[in-house]
């Protein structure tokens, strides 16, 4: 029933490119565009990519575009189908932006956080108060009170929210799908703002999410959502680009990136927003671990 | 059934279809996975009142900075402008493949002639398929398979609405034109008139108005989906209603939902003004006055030249957009979209996986059940005071002659119950979400609450407009002792054939409603095609893409089938 469709967008495509001046199409390095996976505030996140294109274009010498992202998956498809050229993904977008493109996306630059990444499980103060939950050393110890607990993960594609959440949940003899009390929730848009929001007014007792986001989250919040596990050490988000823009443009992209200083103050703004002091060259096999636990995951949640 | 004459109607129907409604809320309640912590014990009820307190007083200071209002005006032309021009979109592709879906023109009416009409028959199916492949394919998944040749713009926005629009239309225009009592065209046939040439010169000038108020309607309907569209990734102002409440800012939150209530209320209102001027009955003290000819020309010339300036204000707005769109023709990545759409194509056969597609279907079914049964209840009971004809022209058939006491009171009610229904489906299904899942949490409930609001309000306003169509002289007939009865009794056993086709098309637009709800706490089929999707699993994906496809079109095919047996009563 798939069968009508190319011919139909096509058509539809060609009705439309008839109806106003043909716009001269643009070489692809004329003109360098990027996306970053929404996985926070998505206005937050338009604006310091907004800095960050004016940065590379001045550094770069050519016009950077930003184009924002509908959710993980978006940004995977952008890049893949020619419709941004370098993107900034997580751990798990990383590895199926990589798989996608079938040898042609590569990572450039990383944070220096990322390599050593780790996901907070925060709990609702007075989940905690109400000694349904206490801080823990041993992901076990969730076991014997997730009955009374309800739960939720960031995004279903989010690495630190979802992934890797699972994963530590999985080893420590814990089915997240029925362990806690009703099924696991997900935050459908909002990322990791919308988890600590959610555990913190009380929508949900318990909550995963990036560590990042919530060492620079403002006090009260964290203070309705404490700490109560910090997951071991794993890989995270990376700049990663396509071969079409050409290994020239792509070393120098990736010299902007590591290049960005943060004793200058237009480019520590950008340091800051992305919530680290630099960003260092990577390989691509560094992410191998991240797609050996994707790979793994039961995945009885997509059933 | 022929040779017994007409037989005698019940005015609520045979008792085996309130079993059969019984039943499937039965089952439908079973079915779901529901969250009634708030009102199932009082600390939960407390604790939820507390949260939609708060929540409201947020609400109640709506954020009315310079940058925030301008950002909302700009969305909101955005979304206008998409809706519209998707509209176009979708007539101008939806018109011709109806035409083709449709048995009238195809197969000329009466009984099978036989097996030389297969290859048409063929043809019939065909176009019936691909209507529903095109209605059944969720409109977010036409937005990402669109982003892959147009980009992220409003373009694919555009056309993601064009097609599923061009979905709907087909369909009801082809039923509306397969509806039209065959006799009507019999003086044509008999002078030997084609199928083709009965169509032209009978059939579609006889379903012309309902066609074009079916038209007005979905276009009013098509700004509404725009921003369900928003919340499943095609930006606009719905995007930015999910963002809010994803980040907790009610002020902003509250900012939006006042100019989305604007513009589906103006649209609303449009709407329905122009489809005033397109009742039925000419004879209806309702109706518009009989014009001049000249007066109808100029009419005519003024509508299609309004209709052109919309058009042409829309491209206007959208320009930016629609040229990035159509420069983004020049970089298409043909081998990577055709290898999604490959991969999507072919479902997982996998027992495993179907048991569980099968299982998840039952969510979203579940969901337009009691949806489409709780609106439809809804709107009947809100149909009484909300027609024009009971509350204000009731003196016309009953004789009765209402103080002025009386009259104000009528026309208050009027307003209210009116104005009920204005707010429920102003107020698109996900804001509604929005708004419950405070008091709920997310989940199934505040969804099916939520399907039902917009439902009630969407039914309401057809539910009302059948019973004030309906011609005075056949009330005037009905003996009743009051207002009330004459309306139990007299006006609605009248008006249920048309509330029950308008019901059952609710359902179907439900069912699509519930499959994109799924992916904001409902669960079910909706949510586990999105997650496939995003974890690459095609194979898997495809199965409930093809669960999706199937399930619109055994409704579709149930709703022709009633229609078809009803008729030939």
């Amino acid at each position: 029933m798939l069968r009508p469709l190319p011919a139909f967008a096509t058509l539809a495509v060609w009705s439309l490119s008839a109806c106003g001046p043909q716009p001269a199409a643009t070489p692809a390095a004329a003109e360098l565009r990027f996306s970053v996976l929404p996985d926070f505030n998505k206005d937050t996140l338009a604006e310091a990519s907004r800095q960050l294109a004016a940065v590379l274009g001045r550094k770069l010498a050519v016009p950077v575009r930003y184009e924002a992202a509908n959710d993980y998956a978006h940004a995977v498809n952008m890049l893949a189908a020619n419709k941004v050229d370098f993107v900034w993904l997580g751990g798990k977008t990383t590895c199926d932006a990589i798989d996608a493109g079938a040898g042609t996306v590569h990572v450039l630059a990383t944070r220096d956080i990322d390599l050593h990444f780790k996901t907070y499980f925060v709990a609702n103060r007075e989940a905690v108060a109400a000694g349904k939950v206490k801080p823990m050393q041993d992901l076990r110890e969730l076991a014997a009170v997730a009955k009374d607990l309800t739960f939720t993960f960031g995004d279903k594609n989010s690495t630190s929210g979802h992934l890797m959440p699972r994963h530590f949940l999985v080893l420590a003899g814990i089915d997240p799908d029925r362990a806690f009390r009703g099924a696991c929730g997900y935050q459908a848009a909002g990322g990791h703002s919308a988890t600590l929001k959610a555990v913190a007014s009380g929508a949900a007792d318990l909550g995963a999410l990036n560590f990042a986001y919530y060492d620079a989250a403002k006090a009260e919040d964290k203070a309705a959502a404490p700490i109560v596990y910090t997951t071991p050490e794993y890989v995270d988000y990376a700049w990663v680009a396509h071969d079409r823009i050409g290994a020239d443009l792509a070393a120098r992209l990736r010299g902007a990136f590591t290049g960005l200083d943060a004793a200058v103050a237009e480019e520590k703004a950008i340091l800051d927003a992305w919530k680290c002091r630099k960003f260092e060259p990577a390989q691509d096999s560094q992410w191998d671990s991240i797609r050996k636990v994707r790979d793994s995951l039961p995945k009885g949640f997509l059933r | 059934m022929n040779g017994r004459g007409p037989r005698p109607r019940r005015p609520l129907g045979p008792p085996l279809h309130f079993a059969l409604a019984a039943a499937a809320v039965g089952a439908s309640a079973l079915v779901l996975d529901w969250n009634l912590e708030a009102l199932t014990s009082a600390a939960g009820f407390a604790a939820a009142v507390d949260r939609l307190a708060a929540y409201l007083a947020g609400l109640a200071a709506p954020d009315l900075s310079a940058p925030v209002l301008q950002r909302c005006a700009l969305l909101c032309a955005e979304t206008l402008a998409t809706a519209l021009l998707g509209t176009a979109l979708g007539l101008s592709l939806g018109y011709p493949v109806a035409l083709l879906g449709s048995r009238c023109v195809l197969l000329g009416d009466g009984p099978p002639r036989g097996p030389w009409q297969l290859p048409r028959r063929i043809v019939l199916e065909a176009a019936r398929l691909l209507l529903d492949a095109l209605r059944g394919v969720p409109d977010f998944l036409w937005a990402i398979v669109l982003a892959f040749f147009t980009g992220v713009n409003a373009a694919t926005g555009v056309l993601a609405i064009g097609v599923s629009v061009a979905g709907m239309l087909g369909k009801v225009l082809s039923e509306q034109w397969d509806s039209v009592e065959p006799r009507r065209c019999e003086a044509l046939r008999s002078t030997g008139a084609s199928a083709l040439q009965t169509f032209l010169y009978g059939i579609q000038p006889l379903a012309a108005r309902p066609m074009l108020s079916f038209v007005l309607m979905r276009a009013e309907c098509a700004v509404r989906n725009a921003s369900v569209i928003g919340v499943v990734g095609g930006g606009g102002i719905g995007a930015a209603l999910w963002d809010q409440y994803a980040d907790g800012n009610w002020a902003r939150l509250s900012t939006v939902l006042l100019f989305l209530l604007g513009l589906t209320t103006a649209a609303d209102l449009a709407a329905n003004l122009l489809r005033a001027q397109l009742r039925i009955d000419p004879n209806h003290p309702l109706a518009a006055r009989r014009v001049g000819r000249l007066a109808a020309a100029a009419r005519r010339a003024g509508a299609l030249l309004g209709i052109g300036a919309a058009l042409a204000g829309s491209v206007a707005v959208l320009w930016p957009a629609l040229r990035a769109g159509a420069g983004e023709l020049a970089r298409v990545e043909w081998a990577y979209a055709g290898g999604f759409l490959r991969g999507l194509a072919v479902p997982d056969l996998d027992p495993a996986v179907l048991v569980a597609v099968a299982q998840h279907s039952l969510v979203p079914l579940a969901i337009a059940c009691l949806a489409t049964l709780g609106g439809s209840l809804a709107a009947a009971l809100l149909a009484g005071p909300g027609s024009v004809a009971f509350q204000l022209g009731a003196h016309r058939f009953t004789g009765e002659r209402p103080g002025p006491f009386r009259r104000t009171g009528r026309f208050a009610g009027l307003a209210a119950a009116r104005g009920t229904a204005l707010v429920l489906r102003g107020v698109p299904e996900v804001a509604w979400v929005v708004l419950l899942s405070v008091f709920f949490r997310q989940g199934v409930a505040p969804c099916v609450l939520a399907v039902a609001l917009h439902s009630a309000g969407v039914l309401h306003r057809v539910f009302a407009e059948a019973i004030d169509d309906l011609p005075y002289r056949t009330l005037e007939r009905t003996a009743a002792p009051d207002r009330a009865r004459l309306f139990a009794y007299g006006a609605v056993p009248r008006a249920l054939p048309a509330w029950r086709t308008y019901a059952f098309f609710q359902f179907e637009v439900n069912l699509r409603i519930g499959i994109a709800l799924g992916i904001v706490g409902a669960g079910g089929l909706g949510e586990r095609f999105r997650g496939n999707l995003d974890w690459r699993e095609y194979a898997v994906a495809s199965s409930f893409l093809w669960a999706m496809v199937l399930l619109t079109v055994l409704v579709d095919r149930t709703s022709r089938w009633l229609q078809r047996r009803r008729s030939r009563r």
